[in-house]
């Protein structure tokens, strides 16, 4: 079995691009949680959301194309070009046979098919060009990138709802770990759009205050924009180019609930499942997980199972003694780049060395018995990255700090 | 041991095919709101499992293949919204929207917990849930791989491809946009001497150009060749309204193996994701299909390969 490691990463949220904003906004609990300024929200419950800074991304985008290339292009596939280019940058990577890509989304480029609906059945005087809806399955997405970067990729579209990212990156990992190939790309990304803030909002997991993960009074998340991008490779193929690595995949674990369409198992065995299976690919014991990046969604469902999963996969000592956190406080429900930002969240804190704190925790939900973090301290060497999704889908990636190989 | 492969089709190429499914089949009572593929997926899945033991339930896994998510409830919740107001939008029409929502049925239904995986975007997406389920099954996850394959479009769906695709023919009559909706389940599983063995599934995004389209069915043919230089037959399954175009791509990339190519029916409806399934495994009056590979282009640029060894089933 080959190691996998990481050797390039590119990741933008709510917060910004790469590690040197989010760590700032992680440490300090800064929320890119602000007015909805895409789409009109008027008469809506909640209008909050996490959108990416679009006119920084375009000016990264056009230092490398010049606009007229980049025409036509929504900000969902822009920010997944701008993650797959700058992950493969940061490798120093310029793949000559096609490149394996696990992208996961759960709504592809949605935004633009809801404005062509809404131009086809109401007559809008918003006017989208019929050629742009080529770009609205994630197939179209990826064949404008391989063309801006002249690449050809080995595709795979996944989307397992709230899971995909890790699940896109999980199952490169194996690939590699079994030596089925040597290097890939894998992630996921998705923007918010006007029928996914109110489908969310539907089901009443939108909240009208700030997001409080495993807090007592927690009333659910904003939504926001994300793409995360991670290059990964054998450490045989790493270390014949000389790459930098940003650290270790060690472990992944799945599974699937089957217990109901959009809630967890409430005592989170699923979940628990994932993490036993995670721990034993990655051969390590519960005590020695450092830190765990939750899903934490902050429904008052998703919290309390995901907890009690963890003890109950972990055991009563380690499970209630690990550090835990939930990022999503600061950047929203990124959908199906979650598990793909937070997995470059969880590499942040391993080469940066501190343990990002729980935002805007007031009082501790009993039902949630875990150990929140409370400040950014903490050298974690060992870091657990948990996805729960509609449909009972669970995902868990293990990642170990990178202190040489026989570290 | 190869891995042997055994489909159940459900199809209909009539408008309302498939439409009242509730009627013909008896759903379980969990499913009576379900969306109509998600239904659709469940009862091929049901009878393909009732002729063939699936294993343990914990270590079968659900793969499912589809271009697009249910449009029918996408489209209903945001219509909901516009005739109710932003504050009583469906939850139901909404829940039933989200693209894994067919597998999720499946696994509710089916009580299978192994793992969960679904494949959209492309028309090779099916192509990519044979090729996991097979990967899956080579590192030891699961025992078996149930894989589902849908076709279910509107009549947006026909005004949307019409839309794209009518300005580049300049002026000509916009032809008829036939659609198949059906539903494929496959149980993919190590069994020695039980017929059809895979040989290769696998698919390659390249760019939307002819000549990106042509390097990424190249590389999909040859690496798939190397393994396997023999005769095979090949059906080609493209997008009806460009069949021409991707053909040509297709007869290119395939250099002197494109006397393999079986001529394309024309008329045959757009099947989307179910298609190259359609092509090779669906064989309603139990003749063997002549071809034992399907070559598939999407209209948005990924192409896909589907092969087959062994015995016909």
């Amino acid at each position: 079995m080959s190691r996998v490691v990481v050797t390039g990463l590119a990741y933008a949220t709510s917060l910004g691009f790469n590690h040197d904003d989010h760590e700032p906004a992680l440490r300090e609990g800064r929320s890119g949680a602000a007015p909805i300024r895409r789409f009109a929200s008027a008469g809506f419950k909640n209008s909050t959301g996490g959108e990416c800074d679009e006119r920084r991304l375009d000016a990264l985008l056009e230092t490398r194309w010049p606009a007229r290339r980049l025409r036509g292009l929504h900000v969902d596939t822009r920010l997944i070009l701008w993650a797959v280019a700058g992950a493969l940058d940061d490798a120093r990577l310029a793949p000559k046979s096609p490149l394996p890509a696990g992208l996961g989304t759960t709504l592809e480029g949605f935004w633009q098919g809801e404005q062509w609906y809404e131009q086809h059945t109401r007559a809008t005087h918003a006017r989208v060009p019929p050629r742009r809806l080529l770009n609205v399955g994630a197939g179209g997405q990826l064949a404008s990138i391989a063309e801006l970067l002249e690449l050809t990729f080995d595709p795979s579209f996944i989307s397992n709802a709230c899971a995909t990212g890790v699940s896109a990156i999980g199952r490169l990992f194996r690939r590699i770990r079994r030596g089925a190939c040597e290097t890939g790309i894998a992630g996921g990304y998705d923007c918010l759009s006007r029928f996914i803030h109110l489908g969310f909002d539907s089901l009443g997991a939108l909240s009208p205050r700030a997001c409080s993960p495993f807090d007592k009074d927690r009333s659910g998340f904003f939504l926001g924009d994300g793409a995360g991008v991670l290059v990964l490779e054998s450490l045989d193929s790493a270390r014949r180019r000389g790459a930098t690595i940003h650290g270790e995949i060690i472990g992944y674990g799945e599974s699937v609930d089957a217990y109901h369409q959009t809630h967890p198992e409430p005592q989170g065995l699923g979940i628990a499942r994932a993490i036993a299976q995670c721990l034993e690919s990655a051969e390590i014991r519960p005590e020695e997980v450092d830190y765990i990046n939750a899903h934490g969604t902050a429904t008052p469902a998703n919290d309390a199972a995901e907890a009690r999963g963890i003890v109950a996969a972990l055991g009563e000592v380690a499970g209630r003694k690990v550090p835990v956190s939930s990022t999503k406080a600061l950047v929203g429900h990124t959908l199906g780049a979650a598990g793909a930002v937070e997995e470059c969240f969880c590499l942040l804190a391993l080469e940066r060395g501190f343990l990002p704190p729980q935002a805007n925790l007031t009082e501790q939900d009993p039902a949630c018995p875990v150990n929140l973090v409370r400040r950014p301290e903490g050298s974690p060497r060992i870091a657990m990255n948990n996805s729960l999704g509609f449909g009972g889908a669970n995902g868990v990636l293990l990642t170990r700090r990178w202190d040489g190989e026989d570290a | 041991m190869t891995l042997s492969l055994r489909a159940r089709f459900l199809v209909s190429t009539s408008p309302d095919g498939l439409a009242r499914l509730d009627e013909r089949f008896p759903t379980p009572n969990s499913l009576r709101r379900a969306s109509e593929d998600s239904k659709a997926a469940v009862l091929a899945a049901s009878e393909a499992l009732s002729r063939w033991h699936p294993g343990p339930r914990d270590r079968m896994g659900v793969y499912v293949g589809q271009q697009r998510g249910s449009l029918e409830y996408c489209t209903a919740f945001i219509d909901s919204t516009w005739r109710d107001g932003p504050r009583f939008a469906s939850p139901l029409y909404f829940s039933e929207s989200v693209a894994n929502n067919a597998a999720t049925h499946l696994s509710l239904t089916l009580g299978f917990t192994g793992t969960i995986a679904t494949f959209i975007g492309t028309r090779s997406a099916g192509l990519q849930a044979v090729a996991a389920a097979a990967e899956d099954i080579d590192a030891g996850v699961t025992d078996a791989g149930l894989v589902v394959a849908l076709s279910f479009p509107t009549p947006l769906t026909g005004v949307a491809y019409n839309a794209v695709y009518a300005p580049f023919r300049r002026g000509e009559r916009v032809p008829e946009f036939r659609t198949l909706r059906g539903s494929m389940a496959l149980l993919l599983k190590r069994e020695p001497g039980a017929g059809a063995g895979l040989a290769f599934a696998g698919s390659r995004c390249a760019g939307r150009s002819h000549g990106r389209q042509v390097k990424a069915l190249r590389s999909l043919w040859q690496e798939y060749r190397q393994a396997h230089p023999g005769a095979v037959r090949v059906y080609p399954s493209t997008f009806c309204l460009a069949t021409g175009p991707g053909l040509e791509a297709m007869r290119e990339a395939l250099g002197a193996d494109a006397k393999f190519l079986i001529p394309p029916e024309t008329a045959r409806p757009e099947a989307f994701a179910l298609d190259p399934f359609l092509l090779l495994l669906h064989s309603p009056n139990g003749a063997v299909p002549p071809a034992r590979a399907a070559l598939c282009l999407s209209e948005e640029g990924t192409a896909g390969l589907l092969a087959l060894e062994g015995p016909a089933a």
